[in-house]
């Protein structure tokens, strides 16, 4: 597998945005987004993490499902006249530069989510038309726990990835047919790679069992919860409950959230409108209050605590893989200090 | 890339063909779709649920409570109670609305083929269960005996009226009737208490299947007077949450790892008696 | 539902003012790309700020803004109330009284004396309160000033018989949506967790702090929120001050104490 030094992949990044949109971190207010760039220099791979993760790009914060009509008919149509969404970009293919493994491993369960059962026309479109690139991290922030839930190697989920085995210099790891396909349409900015390159990426690897790996463990995890949901421990949501806002950030800033609501707006005239979805958070007081006012979640602690059973226990009994990739955003997020990890932790009696 | 995927989120335009009071709160509407191949081709199993849009007012999930033995229509039976209901209440005849659907498991009509059966409807929770009651009664060589348990709040609440007279006159069908209480002004000369006190008034044999319909409070009272009577997994329990898609995505409806409108609505007691936060 | 217009009619609408800077209505004015719009399904029958002639009720639906402040205020309003469908409390003053009640919390007296010298005599002066403790309010359109977006959605909604919905939910989610960095996390006193979303975050948007103008959301968790405050090394005066800014006089913040 190839090399790339690290001052060429601004050129590559030139290179590609002939042919695709590329999407990558970039700096804001201190913090880093994903945003479309229109030059290589704009890429800062060296992002800790961003506000808002890649799903935005599959999943948009709001999205037009359908439009309708009605005036002397009724009509409904998707948002796109051969019934896929709508495709603002036409059918460019984006490279999403830059993506750390706990998004990777997010998008899978997104992935997972979005196109099985009842495929998502308006997720697939988009994912359909996406190569993702991955980035290692060389360090965990300290807001991190992919060490706990062992989501910061990833093996498949990108068509590249980059694993930074020095100071200027990237592993390769081909993770696709389509990334294969990258390689041979830019030779110009990877090079082969030698014996001593191969023995700096083990090195790395060790390394970073070593850092990111850490002692607590999700063994057992769906189990203790099966038992603390009602328990005398389960004092722990009651604390939780107390501590909580209820503000929804820890699942609009999380990777794996999927949840979303759906309005309708209409124009003016009254005749002609849209129905869209917009992201939604289980931690919001009326998430499941039914018609004619029932809650079946009325407090903070009943909606915390299925917030993380469904993170750590309910997603991977439903989908056998687990709803928390450890990313840390709602660490970073959450105004009330509550860390996952704490939780897991205290769940763990550790 | 063209992505032909059968778009899950497109409702289709019926017509309001026929409206019928039932309650203060509840009417009675049948639908037809424009076009006469899709109503043809229209097909669902009692217990379903569609996902009716008035555009403007937004989307909500309704039972069905028609039959799918009946091929010309289908129906809802809705209180008014929010935005989507409120509109629906006011729609006129002839006017149209869109549906996606059907949606949800429905009930497990292989399970109560060839079984005796008794239903227990508390309020609303007879709506979902009149399309089984009517698909059994078309059907009736096909299934055991049926018992019917019906309560509601008050006399007025009553719903199908001309269909519990129906349901009584068959000598195949025993149909008991509570209210929990009788207002001043209401005539009532029936059972009074709640629907769990018809259930010693049954006979009942352990192999009997219950299909169970009420409001959420309900059913805890209804489990523990049936506890022991019945096998767990031939308790069926239709459940209510807020299905806001229909199709598993939106995450509105969920009881714990299951989803009320892929799994359900209608789950085993044996299914959900652990599950966290179902009854 | 409400039905408010027969099918031809146009919706009959009023805006007032009551004790405020006029800064709501201005922003119904400032509704230029969509006014004219607007004017074809709405009739202004009575809007003393923008035209010279104006109808008594009965109105369809009255935007109200400014708080109640005066004897006569309370007339006024009841008179509006009367004459109206559906009455939409416009802003924050209309809402909770606004900066203004502020000045419920200490003495009146005091304060005419010190603003009119000795001779107050003519100024009427009640505490500064919200519309609703006076009438019933069919809609709060909260903040200072309101959202122009808001005032068109509520105004759909009415044209097609559909009751506004108000949301419930905090600030902090428009913000998130928007990708916008967390000042309080950064050390700011950002009012964002309590206060009810539906201004998009305009102010954290340009790196301001939320100052909470439009009020408590329902189910605020306010114990908590104070707590994290304090833990940032925010002084209880910096705190109660932020909180008797814009909704002091709201039910959840009147009684509030930070100690």
């Amino acid at each position: 597998m190839p090399l790339i030094k690290k001052q060429k992949i601004p050129l590559l990044v030139d290179k590609m945005l002939k042919k695709f949109d590329v999407i990558g971190p970039v700096p804001k207010d201190e913090k880093y987004v994903f945003s479309k760039v229109s030059r290589g220099e704009e890429v800062f791979l060296g992002y800790d993490t961003s506000i808002l993760p890649p799903k935005k790009i599959f999943f948009p914060q709001e999205e037009t499902l359908i439009t309708f009509k009605k005036d002397e008919q009724l009509e409904f149509k998707p948002a796109l006249e051969d019934g896929t969404p709508s495709k603002t970009d036409g059918d460019r293919k984006f490279v999403i530069f830059g993506v750390h493994a706990c998004d990777i491993h997010a998008i899978l369960t997104l992935d997972k989510q979005f196109m099985e059962v009842y495929p998502d026309p308006y997720y697939i479109s988009k994912r359909a038309r996406s190569l993702i690139i991955g980035v290692s991290c060389r360090e965990p922030k300290e807001t991190c726990f992919c060490g706990i839930m062992g989501t910061y190697t990833v093996e498949k989920g990108f068509d590249l990835f980059l694993e930074q085995i020095d100071e200027d210099e990237f592993y390769v790891i081909v993770g696709s047919d389509e990334g294969r396909k990258l390689l041979s349409a830019y030779p110009d900015f990877f090079e082969a790679s030698t014996e001593e390159t191969l023995e700096k990426l083990r090195k790395v690897l060790k390394e970073k069992d070593e850092k990111f790996a850490d002692s607590v463990s999700i063994t057992g995890l769906p189990t203790l919860l099966e038992q603390e949901f009602d328990s005398v421990n389960g004092e722990i949501w009651e604390e939780l409950g107390e501590k909580c806002l209820g503000c929804g950030t820890c699942c609009l800033v999380c990777p794996t959230c999927f949840c979303f609501n759906v309005v309708d707006k209409v124009e003016l005239s009254g005749k002609e409108g849209l129905t869209k979805r917009v992201w939604d958070s289980c931690l919001l007081a009326d998430f499941a209050v039914i018609a004619g006012g029932f809650n079946f979640r009325p407090t903070q602690t009943s909606r915390i605590r299925y917030r993380i059973y469904h993170k750590l226990k309910y997603e991977l009994e439903r989908g056998g893989i687990l709803g928390c990739v450890g990313c840390g955003r709602c660490n970073i997020a959450c105004p009330a200090g509550i860390k996952m990890q704490d939780v897991i932790k205290k769940i763990k009696g550790e | 890339m063209k992505t032909l995927v059968v778009n899950p989120y497109l409702p289709i335009p019926a017509r309001c063909t026929k409206i019928v009071s039932q309650t203060e709160l509840e009417k009675l509407f049948r639908f037809e779709f424009l076009g006469k191949t899709i109503q043809e081709n229209f097909d669902y199993l009692p217990g379903q649920f569609l996902e009716l849009s008035i555009p403007g007012f937004g989307e909500a999930p309704f039972s069905i409570t028609s039959t799918p033995t009946k091929k010309e229509y289908f129906e809802f039976c809705v209180r008014k109670v929010g935005t989507v209901t409120g509109a629906l209440h006011d729609l006129k005849e002839g006017k149209k609305v869109g549906i996606r659907g059907p949606f949800g498991n429905g009930f497990p009509l292989n399970d109560l083929k060839g079984r005796d059966i008794i239903v227990i409807a508390g309020g609303l929770g007879l709506v979902p269960l009149r399309s089984l009651i009517n698909y059994i009664l078309d059907k009736r060589d096909k299934f055991g005996a049926l018992k019917i348990l019906y309560g509601t709040k008050q006399p007025k609440e009553l719903l199908f009226r001309d269909e519990l007279k129906a349901w009584e006159e068959r000598k195949d069908v025993e149909l008991l009737i509570t209210v929990d209480a009788v207002p001043e002004g209401q005539e009532w000369s029936g059972n009074v208490g709640v629907v769990t006190t018809l259930i010693p008034k049954v006979e009942m044999h352990k192999d009997y299947t219950a299909v169970i319909c009420g409001p959420p409070i309900m059913y805890k009272f209804v489990l523990r007077k049936l506890d022991g009577k019945l096998r767990e997994d031939l308790i069926f329990l239709s459940l209510e949450r807020r299905m806001r898609c229909g199709i598993g995505k939106c995450g509105h409806c969920a009881i714990g790892p299951k989803y009320t409108c892929l799994d359900g609505p209608v789950f085993s007691y044996e299914e959900i008696k652990n599950l966290q936060g179902a009854i | 539902m409400i039905f408010l217009v027969s099918d031809k009619g146009k919706l009959k609408v009023a805006i007032l003012g009551l004790t405020c800077c006029g800064g709501c209505q201005l922003e119904i004015l400032n509704l230029e790309p969509v006014l004219l719009d607007l004017v074809e399904v709405i009739e202004l029958v009575n809007f003393p700020e923008a035209q010279s002639e104006n109808k008594d009720g009965p109105y369809d639906v009255a935007f109200v803004e400014g708080s109640v402040t005066t004897r006569e205020e309370i007339e006024r309003i009841k008179n509006i109330r009367k004459e109206s469908k559906f009455l939409v409390a416009l802003g924050t003053c209309a809402c909770y009284g606004g900066v203004q009640s502020i000045r419920n919390f200490g003495d009146v007296e005091e304060a005419r004396k010190q603003v009119y010298d000795d001779d107050g005599s003519h100024i009427d002066a009640l505490p500064a309160t919200g519309l609703d403790e006076h009438v019933n309010v069919d809609y709060y359109m909260r903040g200072c000033p309101v959202d122009r977006s808001e005032i068109v959605d509520v105004l759909t909604s009415l044209l097609i018989g559909k009751t506004p919905e108000p949301k419930h939910y905090s600030v902090c989610v428009e913000c998130k949506l928007a990708e916008y960095a967390c000042l309080l996390n950064e050390g700011k006193l950002c009012m964002g967790p309590v206060t009810n979303a539906g201004c998009k975050a305009r102010c954290p948007a340009v790196s301001v702090p939320c100052d909470g103008c439009r009020g408590p959301y329902d189910q605020a968790n306010l114990e908590s929120f104070i707590e994290i405050l304090k833990e940032k090394k925010i002084s209880v005066e910096d705190i109660l001050r932020k909180f008797r800014m814009y909704t002091s006089w709201a039910p959840q913040y009147r009684n509030l104490k930070v100690i």
